[in-house]
């Protein structure tokens, strides 16, 4: 007996998706769904646009799987396209500017646990928000997501030795920024 | 992952909201809908069809007469009646006929 969809190889998946197989579409759609909008929020920030942005993503995955060569492993093709897309929202984003009022950056005291760790998300996505976006995505990419160095170079296209210098300011320019909020790491 | 700041990111990573209940199902419907896509022509032929869809194109509306260009006065006797002393000229920009007797 074959295996399930849920068993088979994203490789696998992918030449069925690409014959129009609804059901290796939801497969994949269902695995890779939690990791690709931790990765879209946490790059844009932008929960109300999330939904949007997610599909904006599968679709063109799913549009695209025909062109698919596999040179990178699947998941590598994926989070590209991803980042792609957040850099396409930020150029959008850029074009018609939202005001965040001051007060709701304001971060207030003596809160029960669950809130605090609210806060901290809060803070976690502020202080991304304020590296440059080719430091974001590289400390997205690999302090949150928990991709490898070389992975990442192969995402964004970009020389191992380029990540390790963007991870190296990204994470300065972070400790800095926590350290002006009373945070030492 | 020793790195105080690494531990801090991956503790209080900024969670994504709940997916809408009709996200899954929007993403499969614009994904298996097929695309409309004009045709794509590839090869050595598409410069000289590109050129001959330019030419029908402006010859079609009569646009190449209103292509700027040098002046040129009217011209061309088409025709030569003399026993009615006519004689017509035709303007090559505009088409219109002069007649003088």
């Amino acid at each position: 007996m074959g295996a399930t969809v849920t068993e088979r190889t994203d490789e696998a998946l992918v030449i069925q998706a690409a014959q129009g197989d609804s059901e290796a579409f939801r497969a994949l759609y269902r695995r890779y769904e939690r990791r690709v909008r931790g990765l879209l929020y946490q790059m844009t920030n932008d929960p109300e646009g999330l939904d949007d942005l997610t599909q904006e993503v599968f679709v063109k995955v799913f549009r695209a799987l025909g062109r698919f060569r596999a040179e990178a492993s699947f998941s590598t093709w994926l989070f590209r396209i991803a980042v792609n897309c957040c850099q396409d929202a930020r150029r959008r984003q850029q074009r018609r500017p939202r005001s965040i009022p001051i007060e709701d950056l304001a971060i207030p005291a003596n809160q029960e646990d669950p809130l605090k760790r609210l806060n901290r998300e809060q803070l976690v996505a502020d202080a991304l928000q304020a590296l440059k976006p080719e430091h974001r995505s590289v400390i997205v990419l690999h302090d949150l997501q928990d991709r490898p160095q070389e992975e990442i170079g192969r995402i964004l296209d970009l020389p191992v030795g380029t990540i390790k210098s963007r991870l190296f300011y990204a994470r300065r320019q972070l400790r800095e920024w926590f350290f002006t909020r009373g945070i030492e790491l | 992952m020793n790195d105080p700041l690494q531990k801090f990111l991956k503790h209080h990573a900024p969670q994504p909201p709940v997916a809408g209940e009709d996200l899954e199902a929007r993403i499969l419907g614009a994904a298996l809908t097929p695309t409309r896509r004009f045709a794509v022509l590839s090869g050595p032929a598409v410069p000289l069809l590109t050129a001959a869809s330019l030419v029908l194109l402006l010859g079609g509306l009569g646009l190449w007469r209103q292509i700027g260009g040098p002046v040129v006065s009217p011209s061309g006797v088409i025709s030569y009646e003399p026993t009615e002393s006519a004689v017509f000229a035709v303007d090559p920009r505009t088409d219109l006929y002069e007649v003088r007797y």
